[in-house]
């Protein structure tokens, strides 16, 4: 299998964190206008009246920088040591899948309970490519 | 020395995230079937969660920051090949730390101690990062 398969979808992770923070722009600056927030508060990050838009994309936006970036160095470490195989191709592509899913749930309707369980989809993927990774390494 | 070595520590850090992360999903869920917390007080990321709780998920998203220079390094490390013990020893003294870290985080929080071994955690790191960038500039004269 060609090493590079496991870039796919790295590469769809790293789209999917472009398109989320475009949405965050475009919620934020609709929210300033229509609620005329202040300018400095924003500049610092202190508590503001965003909309409920702007919030939800601000945090998905913040997600996109937890598990993932444990899926980016996995991927990186996977690609070093040479590791790629079909399992771990097939479980990134689960785990980035279920991150697609959590974020359109979390950008739309905004169902905790379905916004979990896709959540728990990818961290449970997450942990398998780990522990394979793992396996090998100790293996090999 | 096997430049893989090196992840060994990497693996205990990552299942330290993860263990975090099953155990705040747990303690989430279990608050909002108590009914301490209901699910749209929360939904937009509201700070509503119980002292406990929030302890727990404070200690997961702290795994996202210093951390991530660690992962970085380690990655480096295996493609330089250029791992040596000083270089294994820290990072292994780096992981136990942050396992300090989570455990004071999530029982006492007492801040003045968490701070020391957070400090502690990040010296080391820092020690590290000079360690290696000594090594690769060596190395490549």
């Amino acid at each position: 299998m060609s090493q590079t398969a496991l870039f796919w979808p790295a590469f769809v992770q790293v789209l999917l964190t472009v398109f989320v923070m475009m949405m965050m722009g475009r919620a934020r600056s609709a929210s300033m206008k229509g609620r005329k927030q202040s300018l400095d508060d924003v500049a610092l990050n202190r508590p503001t009246d965003w909309d409920d838009a702007s919030t939800k994309a601000s945090n998905n936006f913040k997600n996109q920088f937890e598990l993932p970036v444990l899926f980016f160095a996995g991927i990186g470490i996977a690609l070093a040591l040479k590791l790629v195989d079909p399992v771990l191709v097939a479980l990134a592509w689960v785990f980035v899948l279920a991150r697609v899913l959590q974020t359109a749930i979390h950008l739309g309707p905004n169902k905790v309970g379905p916004r979990g369980l896709a959540y728990l989809v990818g961290a449970v993927a997450l942990l398998a490519l780990w522990v394979l990774l793992a396996l090998r390494v100790a293996s090999s | 020395m096997s430049p893989t070595l090196i992840l060994f520590p990497v693996f205990v850090q990552i299942g330290l995230t993860f263990a975090l992360l099953f155990w705040m999903g747990r303690s989430r869920v279990g608050s909002i079937k108590n009914g301490t917390v209901k699910m749209k007080d929360i939904a937009l990321g509201q700070s509503a969660w119980p002292d406990r709780v929030t302890q727990i998920g404070n200690s997961f998203h702290s795994q996202f920051e210093l951390p991530l220079m660690f992962y970085t390094l380690a990655a480096l490390i295996i493609i330089t090949r250029q791992l040596d013990i000083v270089l294994l020893v820290l990072a292994w003294l780096f992981v136990a730390l942050r396992l300090a870290h989570v455990f004071v985080h999530t029982t006492t929080n007492w801040v003045p101690t968490r701070f020391n071994v957070f400090v502690a955690g990040a010296g080391v790191l820092l020690v590290m990062w000079v360690v290696f960038a000594a090594r690769i500039t060596l190395a490549t004269v």
